[in-house]
């Protein structure tokens, strides 16, 4: 339990295990046969990158057990408000997702109106608006005036047609 | 060299350059004051937006934007003790002690004028080295490129602070590592696991994005708000800024400061990787060692001399960092990567050619960094009482507007949705290492280096037919070598030495 509440631990050993990873899938790599005379192939920088990481990794949890005045992960994350972090997190993954669907100006009105909500702001109207005027203004000085394309969404197609 | 002046005074003085200008530094100090969107992602809002642009607009537009923003970030840090940028964390420290006993107003106006400063003392150097680096960068090959990126990305990490180095080599590395993702340089596909999506590689943009704009926003989120009933942490009314003179006495007393810290934070600029942040972090300690005992004491409480120092340092350094782009074209910061970004996208390639082959291009760029600052000076401090009252928006408003646009910014750039996805995971990983306390930016460094530095250690290795006699063959690669093993070796030694005593 003591490694896991060190942040220096926790934070090497998380990059160590990127490290093994990225180290295995190195084999995936192609080496393309016709410059097989080459002295430098696609594998060999990447090859160097994972030996560092995995050497400074083990450095880096070898100093962090002896240094003394290391502050721990629970004191660090004390008091943290993860809840909304998380949701906000959670509702750009659905802004994502839902782009193409949606279009640019319904998923950006939802996903301001549910941040919005997320942060607690309870006065509906006033939230609504401003998520409307944001998503309206940005649409209007992008496609209106710096003429950018922006995908108007299947359900727009799907009502009004292409 | 006069005709190529000549030139880019002619494109910077335009008057539809000189209204873009303008527009950029409002635009820029409007962004720069909100928490989590500093320069890189105010620079990047206006790719887009700039495609369809001729290539010095577009830039004179970024310029502006990027000094707006800056000094954006300082009144931020000065009102409400919330740095809109790293590079202005320095100028809290007695920017907001300032601020809190009603003179918001001379401290914003002594901010502008030691930026101001710094700017111009930046502008003159830039005019006078950049120049004279092109010619010099002219002569540099393969090995000299590698060996100048291994010296960047080991100036970073002997910048990072104590406890922190062998976390500062970790990240450049594991930004190394993100950036071999995608097609490497003889076309072969490398860590895309199948994904289409990622041939191309991981967006700068991206990866910047995601790791200061929203990252710094989830983080804003995750801290709980400092309690208001206690004392000290009322932030300032706007509607009282006080007056914005500042006594000729005054004056005179922060000249040197002034001048010291300008010259430092250039040269600290220049740095790859060293930045703002570091540039105002050293000037701010060096005025602080040079004060006298009664000076001293008055740092963080409100010092004029505090206030000064990190200000034209840090504006100081961000001229400075166009040095090895302009010259060598490596970015040797997040914001200048996104310029290099920029460029790019206009056809424009950075480096040594870029003096010769652009002239009107490479010296309107140097021309209205300048002009950006005047206008700044002029136009911008009136108008800061009532810019300021966006920071009145609260922030259950303002958090995801500045995430909405984070991630509008990278989806025009390439209006694919799977770059938001990746967004806000690289953003919650970011988040996760900011709580570990691990430096976010040797990551970034080693990611806009990555590709250069294999890119050159290939073709070095291939002229020297597979040897690493490559490194000490020719002067200039070997003396850059030296340059980068005393970077690192020295502070460690320093160290020792001082522990020992």
């Amino acid at each position: 339990m003591e490694f896991l509440n060190n942040k220096d631990k926790v934070g090497s050993s998380f990059i160590l295990l990127f490290s093994l990873v990225y180290l295995v899938a190195i084999f995936d790599i192609q080496v393309n046969q016709s410059l097989s005379y080459d002295v430098v192939s696609a594998r060999t920088l990447p090859f160097c990158l994972a030996v560092i990481a995995i050497v400074v990794c083990l450095l880096q949890m070898f100093f962090a057990a002896k240094e003394s005045a290391e502050e721990s992960l629970s004191s660090a994350v004390q008091g943290f408000q993860w809840q909304p972090c998380l949701r906000l997190t959670g509702a750009m993954f659905v802004y994502g997702f839902s782009f193409e669907f949606l279009g640019f100006f319904i998923a950006t009105f939802l996903f301001l109106l549910v941040g919005f909500a997320i942060l607690k702001e309870r006065r509906l109207p006033l939230a609504a608006s401003v998520a409307g005027g944001v998503a309206f203004f940005m649409w209007f000085i992008l496609t209106q005036v710096f003429g950018i394309y922006l995908d108007s969404g299947d359900v727009y197609r799907m009502i009004f047609g292409s | 060299m006069l005709e190529g002046i000549m030139q880019g005074l002619n494109t910077a003085f335009l008057p539809i350059n000189l209204l873009l200008l303008f527009v950029g530094c409002f635009a820029g100090t409007f962004i720069g004051m909100l928490p989590g969107l500093g320069p890189v992602s105010a620079i990047a809002l206006m790719i887009p937006i700039t495609y369809g642009f001729d290539p010095s607009s577009g830039l004179i537009l970024m310029a502006g934007v990027y000094y707006g923003a800056v000094f954006g970030g300082s009144t931020s840090a000065i009102l409400i003790n919330a740095p809109g940028v790293s590079g202005a964390v320095a100028t809290a420290f007695d920017g907001y002690p300032m601020a809190q006993r009603g003179e918001a107003g001379r401290a914003l106006a002594l901010a502008a004028y030691a930026s101001f400063s710094g700017g111009t003392i930046g502008a003159v150097f830039l005019f006078i080295f950049v120049p004279f680096l092109a010619k010099v960068s002219l002569s540099f090959q393969s090995a000299d490129y590698f060996a100048l990126m291994l010296f960047g990305l080991t100036a970073i990490t002997a910048f990072a602070g104590k406890g922190q180095v062998l976390k500062a080599v970790l990240m450049a590395v594991l930004g190394l590592m993100l950036a071999t993702v995608g097609e490497d340089p003889t076309g072969i596909q490398r860590f895309t696991f199948g994904v289409s999506d990622l041939y191309d590689g991981i967006s700068f943009l991206l990866l910047s994005m995601a790791t200061f704009a929203i990252a710094e926003a989830l983080v804003v989120i995750l801290r709980p708000a400092p309690d208001k009933s206690e004392p000290g942490s009322q932030e300032v009314s706007f509607k009282a800024l006080g007056s914005m003179k500042l006594s000729k006495a005054e004056i005179l007393d922060v000249a040197p400061v002034i001048g010291r810290s300008s010259v430092l934070g250039f040269l600290v600029g220049v740095l790859p990787g060293a930045g703002a942040t570091i540039a105002s972090f050293l000037a701010y300690g060096m005025e602080r060692n040079l004060a006298s005992v009664k000076e001293k004491l008055r740092f963080g409480k409100g010092s004029l001399r505090g206030l000064a120092a990190p200000e034209s340092a840090n504006n100081a350094a961000s001229t400075g960092s166009f040095v090895p782009l302009l010259t060598l074209g490596i970015p040797g910061s997040a914001t200048t990567a996104v310029m290099l970004g920029a460029l790019l996208s206009y056809g424009v390639q950075p480096g040594p050619r870029l003096y010769v082959d652009n002239p009107a291009v490479f010296w309107s760029v140097i021309i209205s960094m300048y002009l950006g600052n005047v206008i700044l000076l002029v136009l911008n401090l009136p108008l800061i009482p009532y810019i300021s009252r966006l920071l009145d928006i609260p922030k259950q408003f303002l958090t995801p507007i500045i995430l909405f646009l984070s991630l509008i910014g990278v989806y025009l750039v390439s209006f694919n949705t799977f770059d938001l996805l990746m967004m806000v995971v690289i953003g919650a990983i970011a988040v996760f290492f900011r709580v570990l306390n691990f430096p976010l930016a040797p990551m970034l460094l080693g990611f806009i280096l990555g590709g250069m530095l294999e890119e050159n250690l290939r073709r070095a290795l291939m002229i020297s037919d597979g040897s690493l006699a490559f490194l000490w063959e020719r002067p200039i690669t070997a003396s850059i070598l030296l340059i980068t093993l005393a970077t690192v070796l020295i502070p460690q030694l320093l160290s020792l030495l001082r522990k020992k005593s």
